[in-house]
């Protein structure tokens, strides 16, 4: 329903990194839903124990990834690879990028400054940050700049408003 | 029956007021917006506006839901024909036909006739559901414990099988959402799982941070890293509808419709697949098959008229049982239950005009979106021409406003961000989105029913499968999980291939 597109589907080393993964992700549930108290000296059986659904669930997801990793050494996880192309990169990097100042917005700056004022400065280092090109004109830099700055107060203003006074939300 | 249509006049009457007039008009225009966005789906599009029609009154709630619903679906087809980039999933099977006619100069011709389908295919599958609902309710009365279990297991592992790409990646997700499902207090001793002394862990994942993380913060990342889109069809012409072109074609548009919401009743499905089956069909049954692809009006129409007809299609489980039939319908029945309604066989026990009253919302959202895709066309290629790098800043504002709005923690916004960077990775990776959102909705029904039917039996598994439904229920999903298996569907084939020419040739 939902897998992308127009991205070229992963390679084995890849898929065998990501069955790793689940993997270790799945064996810690076990071990975690073992330690789980069981309450059986309260008289409740055991297979009401609050570990006992988490850990199945747990279990199927590190055999499921067992399967992932031998379909991918099966497929060629360990033979050489091609190395990433220059776009790839250039992909790896943008996603990185917005990542990381969704991140520093809304995990550091919402609750520490007013909302209006950290969504500002979210748009406008966003705008600007892809928009910016190497070798750019300072006159060109300058326009976006000040449109990156006008869109930024106008969303951060206007959201505010609407979500405060007509959606009555209380904002962070 | 009398009863049924009296009932659903009642309803109709009862949703004819300016406030709900009002609220509809601009849900479905931000549904259409939504929806014609590539990267923005109707599964953000319902999760956000879950969030921000927190404090409405829940029948205004659940009205504006379902023109943001409809109005998505619909909306997607806008940027597939113009820009050959389909504004949600459910839309990619539009992009076939709906690009070649615009390049053929033929845009406004598509655009009226992916009106015209989606209208009708949303009329049938709300018909459907009408006609349907109340006999599959009465029938869903009979299920205990057992045989919700084995719903919860067969709605993760159909959506693993058929949610698109690799079925194998599809059960790894559905499982970690059911793994999800079970963070926090558990329903038998309240003791706090996975909480490691965090007590906003011991509350629990909210489903509407986790959606609007993996469906909206994920697509955002997702989209920045594709190249820039150029090319937007300027010229679109007269989109008013040829009636020709439905009369032409109305045993596809009827087809398509009854597909579409077949497989919107299947758990976790959605649209894209009922689309896709739509066109598929079409182009077995059509004529102009070597058309399909080139810019047939016939494939346009199936694949419209299929993911439309599977909004109503997807809202029937909920209702009944509440299964989600896709992602939108998931966090629609969140919705509901936040509102205080309890979707599933009791719904319809102690109320049964709400049943006609989701089929009067439904209805008039489809009016709505008929309204717009006449009179909404150009003010939606100025949208189309905002440069993503301006948009996908202000839906990541409203991302964190709908993490956060609902129970106003923090935390929330945490669990939006985590999730909208791990649905990002697990795209990439190519695993479906689906089957985790259906295992964080159905992992309560799984866990609740199998602890209370072990209870029952005293700790026997043996009525989970000796009941008649648990056994057909039991083989469904063993069966899918089998035949998902390629070595296995590779022999199955060659077994059944052999046996089907044989019988070609004694026929003649």
């Amino acid at each position: 329903m939902t897998v992308a597109h127009d991205s070229p589907p992963p390679s084995p080393r890849a898929d065998l990194f990501t069955a790793a993964g689940f993997l270790a992700f799945g064996v810690a549930v076990i071990v975690v839903s073992a330690q789980m108290p069981t309450f059986t000296d309260q008289g409740t059986p055991a297979y009401v124990a609050p570990g006992i659904v988490p850990g199945f669930h747990g279990t199927v997801i590190s055999l499921l990834a067992l399967v992932l990793a031998v379909r991918s050494v099966l497929r060629g996880a360990f033979r050489p690879m091609p190395g990433s192309g220059g776009s790839a990169r250039r992909s790896l990097l943008r996603i990185a990028l917005a990542c990381v100042l969704a991140i520093v917005f809304s995990g550091f700056m919402v609750g520490r400054l007013p909302f209006w004022l950290a969504a500002a400065i979210f748009v406008f280092v966003f705008i600007l940050a892809f928009e910016w090109r190497p070798g750019m004109a300072s006159g060109v830099l300058a326009r976006d700049a000040g449109i990156a700055a006008a869109i930024g107060l106008g969303t951060g203003w206007g959201i505010t408003l609407l979500f405060e006074h007509v959606f009555l939300i209380r904002m962070p | 029956m009398l009863d049924n249509l009296s009932m659903l006049g009642g309803q109709l009457a009862d949703q004819a007021n300016l406030t709900t007039l009002f609220n509809v008009l601009w849900a479905t225009f931000a549904g259409i917006v939504v929806g014609s966005l590539p990267g923005l789906t109707a599964t953000l599009g319902v999760a956000l506006m879950t969030s921000l029609t927190f404090s409405m009154e829940p029948n205004q709630a659940i009205q504006v839901l379902i023109c943001v619903y409809v109005g998505a679906i619909y909306g997607g087809s806008r940027s597939a024909i113009l820009l050959n980039i389909p504004g949600t999933p459910a839309s990619a099977a539009s992009t076939l036909d709906g690009f070649p006619l615009a390049r053929q100069g033929l845009a406004g011709r598509a655009m009226g006739i992916s009106t015209t389908g989606s209208w009708l295919g949303t009329l049938t599958g709300t018909l459907v559901m009408a006609s349907l609902a109340p006999f599959l309710a009465n029938f869903a009365l009979s299920f205990g414990s057992y045989e919700l279990f084995w719903v919860a297991v067969f709605g993760i592992v159909i959506s693993g099988t058929l949610a698109g790409g690799d079925p194998l990646k599809g059960y790894m997700v559905g499982f970690l959402g059911l793994f999800i499902s079970t963070i926090g207090q558990d329903s038998q001793h309240a003791y706090p799982r996975f909480a490691f002394g965090n007590p906003d862990l011991a509350g629990g994942i909210g489903l509407l941070p986790a959606l609007v993380g993996a469906f909206g913060l994920a697509e955002v990342l997702t989209a920045m890293g594709r190249p820039p889109v150029h090319g937007v069809v300027t010229k679109v012409g007269s989109v008013l509808p040829r009636p020709a072109d439905v009369a032409r074609y109305w045993r596809t548009i009827l087809r398509s419709g009854l597909i579409g919401t077949f497989t919107g009743t299947l758990p976790g499905l959605g649209e894209e697949t009922a689309a896709f089956a739509a066109y598929a069909a079409a182009r077995r049954a059509s004529r102009e098959r070597e058309k399909f692809g080139q810019g047939s009006i016939e494939g346009l129409i199936a694949a419209e008229t299929g993911e439309s007809a599977c909004v109503p299609g997807a809202m029937i489980p909920v209702l009944t049982l509440a299964v989600p039939g896709s992602a939108p319908a998931a966090v629609l029945m969140a919705a509901m239950f936040i509102h205080g309604l309890n979707p599933g066989p009791m719904l319809l026990v102690t109320t049964p005009e709400y049943l006609y009253r989701v089929v009067a919302m439904l209805m008039i959202a489809d009016m709505a979106k008929l309204f717009y895709g006449f009179f909404l066309v150009r003010p939606l290629l100025l949208i189309l021409r905002v440069p993503r790098e301006r948009l996908m800043p202000v839906i990541v504002l409203l991302c964190t406003i709908g993490a956060y709005a609902t129970t106003a923690r923090v935390f929330n916004i945490w669990v939006m961000l985590v999730f909208g960077v791990l649905g990002m990775v697990l795209r990439r990776m190519k695993f479906p989105m689906a089957p985790m959102i259906l295992g964080m909705v159905l992992g309560e029904l799984l866990d609740k029913n199998l602890l209370r039917g072990l209870t029952i039996a005293n700790g026997s598994i043996l009525p989970f499968f000796t009941r008649p439904i648990c056994i057909v229920l039991a083989c469904l999903s063993f069966g899918s999980v089998i035949f998902s298996v390629p070595a296995v569907s590779i022999r199955l084939r060659r077994l059944v291939r052999p046996g089907a020419r044989r019988r070609a040739a004694s026929l003649g």
